[in-house]
């Protein structure tokens, strides 16, 4: 009976090599087949032992098919688990759809997230402004040749603003540059803030310009916060946004808000062409005086830029108006 | 505007080429817009008209850019026999030179029309073109009056009536009372500074003309010009406040040539001037400029700057006097003078400097974050997000000057472009779910106005109804938000409560629902902080109650009187089927509740189950007559 062994060592060998159920149920077949079964026979077979020999040998053959049982069980759950053919996990997927937020959104937050990490706070200001807050506070006096820069939408003469009791001009703000004024109004310095936020424009819709467009003002005073001051943030604020590659220049201009005013062009990788992207400067005394600061002891930088302008330089929009059309061909893109 | 290499280098004949101006240009002074064979775009700064808008101050800036300065010498004026002219309101005119010449023939040269051609301006005749060009050359606009048409002495002033005119170009305008013109005995000859008159026009017959050189008003020439509505190339200087210095030179250049080209001869010569001549001193700081800019410079370098801009220097101790050039009308204060040095020297020079602050509190206004964080969400929950513009033609805050009829008014809330919006995308899209959050603006009584931020959501199915999707927006967000909200139904909208207050409504139109929801409420109550629930570790059982009622019954105040019940093991409940017969004959609404109950103390046994159930049954069966099955 020193074939035990060895039949133990062909089912292993043989439950080894198969891969498939089948092979496994043949193999069950032929060693615990209730007819003809190699082990059922062997089984049998314990009865017609001498006393001595099935003391020795009923527990070996017991065990015997035992372990091929086991053996074969086995075997017969690994082939499940790893016998996949029968679930297709190719099929087309449910559908699931994260919404998109607007291009505009985007590029906003990505801006506000810059300075944020610069320490500067967000702050809002209103949409229908006062004629004093757009222009006169900003030292632009009316019949001044530079209002002309900024044509206006004006609210009816007869409207007043809620809780408020002076009779003003109102208007729908031209830039947020108001916010500014209105900040500094109500805040001690040091302090550096941008405000985001929609103005408007009376004039003809066209690929850039818009009757409606958004705007992020940035402001940073304190006692000796310099034009050097503006550059560095300028600088950080650029390449974090358009990447390391780019290349920037200021080029003097002209804001009656400010003085010296600069306008920002950068030069993407790749392309010869200047950009404009920022008009900036520092704060002119008057600005400063109309929010009851001293310019002798506070000065600072104030920037300018236009969110539809940034969102088209860094998506390659060619229009701006697709961003108000609604189409969400157009906004899920994003 | 246009100027023209060709006169810029007759004016300095060291000029750099064409295309290497132009980098000096943009580095140094003004953005140059385009360049065409000898015509340069550049886009003169408002503030620098007054030195600038002429060829001579733009050679003058590329010389600075050179480290050179321009040499341009002008000959000075001198009065001569007598001319009736009289200025009646000086505060509108504060300089006026006259000069009658007689001459006998004047055929333009091609010089000069070339050069007004680079400058974007019609040859006329040999009279007008000189004047044109003189205001080219120096920036001043010039006119010239046929001498012999005109009928007594001229006059300065403002007319007291409207009036009529015809245009050099023979149209005719209305011109209002108060108009600043010029008139001899007859009437108006032309408006002050804007348009000449057909009346005294110089022609190829002319014998004796009457050059004008004058300055006007900025805001006089710019009301004129709102109120007649026509641009001219003058009034479009003269609104830019030329000053009384600048229309000496443009006489005396228009003199010059006319005596040159023309043999003109001078008859007489008039010159008022109204104004007071002042001398401009602003003191400059080296250690101020330091501070203010962050560039440190020699003193030499700063006061080459000077030399350069024609500003006198005196030293007096720490500071330096600078003596403006009278022709720099634009500066006023020290800061004019650091942005003067900082340009010349190159403003790109300034090296960038981390500030030196102390790091305070930053703040996130409440709503913009909210804004952000509500967008999150909502394009969590699949829906997209819009940007539509801030004007419609519904009732609202009505503008005075509306850009076109279907933009008349400001929106008061922002379903309806919503709304649009998503009937557009239908043509694309099957399902259009969308939300915008933007300012509405709201009108009270006595034409009181105030703004505010909305949140509105339109979401649209082709196929089947969305208003139980809008509303498990709502509630998700509201979820999220961590609000205690409610809705109840009135007629057929849905009222939203957050708190127990009213802050929008819900409404289903054709196949859209739509939501408009105060934002500015919902930034208020959105500051709660959750804080942590042990989690309960007793089991959670569910009962399912089927209940039939009449379908006039609804659904939303089964559940809130459920909800009433108030019993703590009560944890969730859940509607789980629905069904309602296809006519209302039928008398069938069969509703299915799911009760979730459990306890945070101990396993809830079957009986306590049974008990809380039946509570709810006899409440379903009295107060709904429902037929519990």
């Amino acid at each position: 009976m020193k074939d035990l062994n060895k039949i133990e060592q062909e089912v292993i060998k043989s439950l080894d090599k198969s891969l498939k159920e089948g092979d496994v149920l043949e193999i069950k077949n032929y060693y615990l087949g209730r007819k003809s079964g190699v082990i059922t026979y062997l089984l049998k077979s314990i009865k017609d032992l001498s006393d001595g020999d099935k003391k020795k040998f009923a527990p070996q053959i017991q065990s015997l098919k035992e372990k091929t049982e086991k053996m074969i069980e086995n075997k017969l759950k690994e082939l499940s688990m790893s016998d996949i053919s029968f679930k297709d996990l190719t099929l087309p997927n449910k559908k699931i759809r994260h919404g998109s937020l607007h291009p505009l959104t985007i590029v906003e937050r990505k801006i506000v997230d810059i300075f944020t990490a610069m320490n500067f706070s967000v702050v809002d200001g209103p949409e229908i402004e006062s004629e004093w807050y757009n222009f006169d506070a900003l030292n632009i006096p009316e019949f001044h040749p530079a209002r002309e820069m900024w044509d206006t939408f004006w609210i009816k003469k007869d409207y007043k603003k809620k809780d408020s009791k002076k009779r003003e001009n109102f208007l729908m703000r031209t830039h947020t540059s108001p916010v500014q004024v209105r900040f500094m109004e109500k805040h001690k310095p040091p302090f550096q803030i941008i405000a985001p936020g929609r103005v408007f424009r009376y004039e003809a819709t066209d690929a850039s310009h818009e009757v409606n467009f958004h705007q992020i003002e940035g402001l940073m005073i304190g006692e000796s916060i310099s034009m050097a001051n503006f550059k560095y943030i300028v600088e950080n604020f650029l390449k974090k946004f358009f990447g390391d590659d780019i290349t920037f220049r200021m080029r003097p201009s002209y804001f009656p808000f400010t003085e010296p005013s600069v306008e920002i062009d950068i030069k993407l990788p790749n392309s010869d062409k200047w950009l404009e992207v920022m008009g900036a400067g520092m704060v002119h005394r008057n600005v400063l005086k109309s929010a009851g600061l001293n310019h002798e002891e506070w000065q600072g930088f104030a920037f300018g830029l236009g969110v539809e302008r940034f969102a088209m330089l860094y998506y390659g929009i060619p229009d701006i108006r697709l961003f108000y059309a609604g189409d969400l061909r157009f906004n899920r893109q994003f | 505007m246009k100027f023209s290499y060709k006169l810029l280098k007759k004016i300095d004949p060291k000029i750099k080429e064409r295309d290497k101006i132009i980098n000096d240009l943009i580095n140094h002074s003004f953005e140059v817009d385009e360049v065409l064979d000898n015509t340069l775009d550049i886009s003169i700064l408002p503030n620098r008209y007054n030195d600038a808008s002429g060829h001579i101050g733009i050679a003058r800036e590329l010389a600075i850019a050179s480290n050179r300065v321009l040499k341009y010498e002008f000959k000075t004026l001198e009065k001569k026999g007598k001319i009736d002219i009289e200025v009646e309101d000086n505060k509108y005119c504060s300089r006026y030179i006259g000069a009658v010449l007689s001459l006998e023939s004047f055929k333009t040269t091609q010089y000069i029309t070339d050069v007004l051609k680079d400058g974007g301006i019609k040859s006329i005749n040999g009279i007008v073109d000189v004047m044109n060009y003189v205001m080219l050359l120096t920036g001043q606009p010039m006119h010239a009056f046929d001498y012999d048409k005109v009928v007594g002495g001229i006059k300065v002033k403002k007319i007291n009536k409207k009036d009529k005119f015809i245009t050099l170009d023979n149209i005719e305008i209305k011109i209002p009372s108060g108009t600043l013109v010029i008139a001899d005995d007859e009437g108006v000859l032309a408006i002050a500074g804007v348009k000449g008159g057909k009346r005294a026009e110089v022609t190829e017959k002319t014998k004796k003309i009457l050059v004008e050189a004058a300055t006007f008003n900025q805001v006089s020439i710019f009301k004129t010009v709102k109120a007649i509505n026509l641009k001219t190339d003058a009034s479009l200087r003269f609104s830019h406040n030329l000053c009384s210095d600048l229309a000496e030179r443009g006489m005396v250049e228009a003199l010059d040539i006319l005596k040159k080209e023309f043999k003109a001869e001078m008859v007489a010569l008039k010159d008022l001037r109204f104004d007071k001549k002042i001398e401009k001193k602003i003191l400059f700081s080296i250690e101020r400029f330091e501070k203010f800019i962050g560039m440190s410079l020699l003193e030499k370098d700063i006061l080459r700057v000077f030399e350069l801009l024609d500003f006198k220097v005196n030293k007096k101790k720490e500071v330096f006097e600078i003596l403006i050039s009278k022709f720099r009308v634009d500066i006023e204060t020290e800061e004019d003078l650091f942005e003067e040095v900082v340009r010349v020297v190159g403003i790109n020079k300034v090296k960038p400097e981390a500030p030196i602050v102390s790091i305070g509190k930053s703040l996130f206004d409440e709503t913009l974050l909210l804004k952000n964080k509500v967008s999150d969400i909502l394009t969590g929950f699949s829906l997209d997000e819009v940007y539509t513009y801030s004007f419609n033609k519904d009732q609202g805050v009505e503008l005075l000057n509306p850009i076109s009829l279907d933009r008349e008014f400001l929106r008061s809330r922002l379903t309806f472009n919503l709304e649009e919006v998503v009937k557009n995308n239908f043509r694309f899209f099957n399902e259009v779910n969308i939300f915008e959050i933007g300012r509405v603006f709201i009108e009270e009584k006595d034409k009181t106005f105030f703004e505010v931020y909305h949140l509105g959501i339109a979401v649209g199915n082709k196929k089947e109804g969305s208003f139980l999707f809008l509303r498990g927006v709502l509630e998700g967000l509201f979820r999220k938000l961590d609000l205690e909200f409610s809705f109840k139904q009135d007629k057929n909208k849905l009222i939203i409560y957050i708190d127990h207050k009213i802050i929008g409504l819900a409404y289903e139109k054709e196949n859209i629902s739509i939501a408009e929801i105060n934002f500015c409420d919902l930034v208020k109550v959105a500051t709660s902080r959750k804080s942590f629930k042990p989690i309960v570790k007793f089991p959670l059982v569910g009962r399912d109650i089927s209940v039939l009622v009449s379908p006039d019954v609804r659904v939303g105040d089964m559940f809130s009187k459920i909800q009433k019940i108030n019993l703590k093991e009560i944890v969730d409940i859940d509607m789980i089927d629905f069904y309602e017969g296809k006519k209302i004959s039928d008398g069938v609404k069969s509703v299915t509740f799911r009760i979730m109950m459990q306890s945070n103390e101990k396993s809830i046994t079957s009986k306590e189950v049974d008990i809380i159930i039946n509570k709810i049954i006899k409440l379903l069966e009295q107060d709904f007559k429902g037929k519990v099955r």
